[in-house]
């Protein structure tokens, strides 16, 4: 069985200039990866490539062996419906109530009745503990309710992988920590593998099968919570002790920047 | 507004009961399509330009998209068709309420009976008048959709983006349906 997502020499950037450089990527069954890096290291970048929504400068992704951008528009479609995006801010259909959202892929990619969508849509509502809430309209849902909503959209098809862009984002410590159970709950009882981007390190820690750290669109680690907590890389060093970069440098070469001499 | 100039200007030639053959000339085939595209520019252009680009800022045709579901269909397309349906079905409303209207002014007025002043208007009214207008109001239609549906997924960037965007769509789309005007009554 192929890999649910393989990612090969990938280059890839805004208007000609390269923001993605030679990253190498595959994700295994069942796995939770999260994809860490500070502000502007490529991740949201790196994330638009693997969902389809990027067209690559340069290299390959594929999802289930399938090439996702060698193809044409109408296959490009298809291959997405085995995937699940949850994007930061929920981008859930603002017209639509939280149960239409939830049903839209099933609506518009099955042929499914429209009594046993409901009642997949209150499945999906439940699992993410947002059942009763199907009438409310996006507008009417706390931070983390949307998060939760988006969830549920994204695992409406059963999709055998998960995307999910800073599920942790502005929201309180407690929610975040549901949040994290949640996805760990996508692993373990739907058996899904799981893609997060994120610069939270306690969530990241507390999730994540294996860690892979972008830095200035480069990929500069991979490994697990033990090995990104032992590596004696600085940049990652710094990433984990959240120390700026620019505060990293040592002394004698800031003394040298401010005599001209660096 | 037509009738009240069509008077007053008519008047000078002592021939204001002639009135009633420029509105036949005049509504069907000009004003009703020309000022119905720009209350619908007005209305609907801004309201698609608005709408799209704020789904583009928060990210909800991404999310078609990653769901294998195009925007164009789901929803560009149905703009599209509403206004095709809708453009000419105001228009019919405005042929009929100008017409209307007009004929209570020059009731007033001139004293021409309704009666009278319709069967003025339907001697001069041809198909050919109608379908003319109609075919204006698909073309407006058309101009409306794509002008909305293009500004607005250009948006980017952040909420003062959507309200340039928006103010733009209006204007592109009131001077596109004048430009397509004047073709048409240059060409037709």
């Amino acid at each position: 069985m192929p890999l649910p997502l393989t990612v090969t020499n990938l280059y890839g950037g805004y208007a000609g200039q390269a923001v993605i450089h030679d990253c190498n990527l595959h994700i295994d069954k069942h796995e939770i990866v999260v994809i860490m890096g500070g502000s502007g290291s490529g991740k949201s970048t790196f994330l638009r490539h693997l969902i389809g929504l990027k067209t690559p400068m340069q290299g390959a992704v594929k999802l289930f062996g399938q090439p996702l951008y060698d193809v044409g528009e109408y296959d490009r479609l298809h291959l997405l419906k085995d995937i699940g995006v949850a994007f930061q801010t929920g981008a859930l259909l603002s017209s639509l109530s939280v149960g239409d959202n939830v049903a839209l892929p099933l609506i518009e990619n099955t042929n499914l009745t429209p009594d046993l969508i409901e009642i997949i849509v209150r499945m999906k509502l439940d699992f993410v503990g947002l059942l009763g809430k199907e009438a409310l309209l996006p507008s009417a849902l706390s931070g983390g309710m949307l998060k939760r909503a988006a969830v549920a959209r994204a695992i409406a098809l059963d999709p055998r992988i998960v995307f999910m862009d800073e599920p942790s984002a502005g929201l309180d410590p407690v929610i975040s920590a549901s949040l994290d159970d949640l996805i760990i709950k996508l692993r373990d009882n739907l058996e899904m593998s799981v893609v997060v981007v994120t610069h939270e390190l306690e969530s990241a820690f507390k999730i994540a099968d294996r860690i892979i750290v972008l830095d200035r669109g480069y990929i500069i680690f991979s490994g697990s919570v033990d090995d990104i907590k032992t590596s004696t890389n600085q940049r990652i060093q710094n990433l984990i002790n959240r120390v700026a970069d620019d505060d990293a440098i040592s002394q004698e070469a800031h003394l040298k920047q401010l005599l001209g001499e660096a | 507004m037509l009738s009240i100039q069509g008077v007053h200007s008519l008047r000078i030639f002592g021939a204001e009961s002639q009135v009633t053959f420029g509105l036949a000339l005049s509504i069907p085939r000009e004003f009703a399509p020309l000022i119905t595209g720009i209350i619908v520019a007005g209305r609907s252009g801004s309201q698609l330009t608005s709408r799209i680009g704020s789904m583009q800022l928060n990210g909800e045709l991404d999310a078609l998209k990653v769901m294998g579901i195009s925007p164009i269909r789901f929803v560009v397309a149905p703009a599209l068709v509403a206004l095709l349906f809708a453009l000419p079905i105001l228009v019919a409303i405005a042929n009929v309420s100008a017409f209307w209207t007009a004929s209570l002014y020059i009731d007033a007025v001139l004293g021409i009976a309704p009666a009278a002043y319709w069967d003025d208007i339907l001697a001069v009214v041809t198909i050919t008048d109608l379908i003319h207008g109609f075919g204006k109001a698909i073309i407006f239609a058309v101009l409306i959709a794509l002008i909305g549906i293009c500004k607005g997924l250009r948006v980017s960037g952040g909420a003062d983006r959507l309200g340039e965007a928006t103010t733009s769509s209006v204007v592109s789309c009131i001077a596109a349906i004048i430009a397509a005007d004047a073709m048409f009554a240059l060409i037709l």
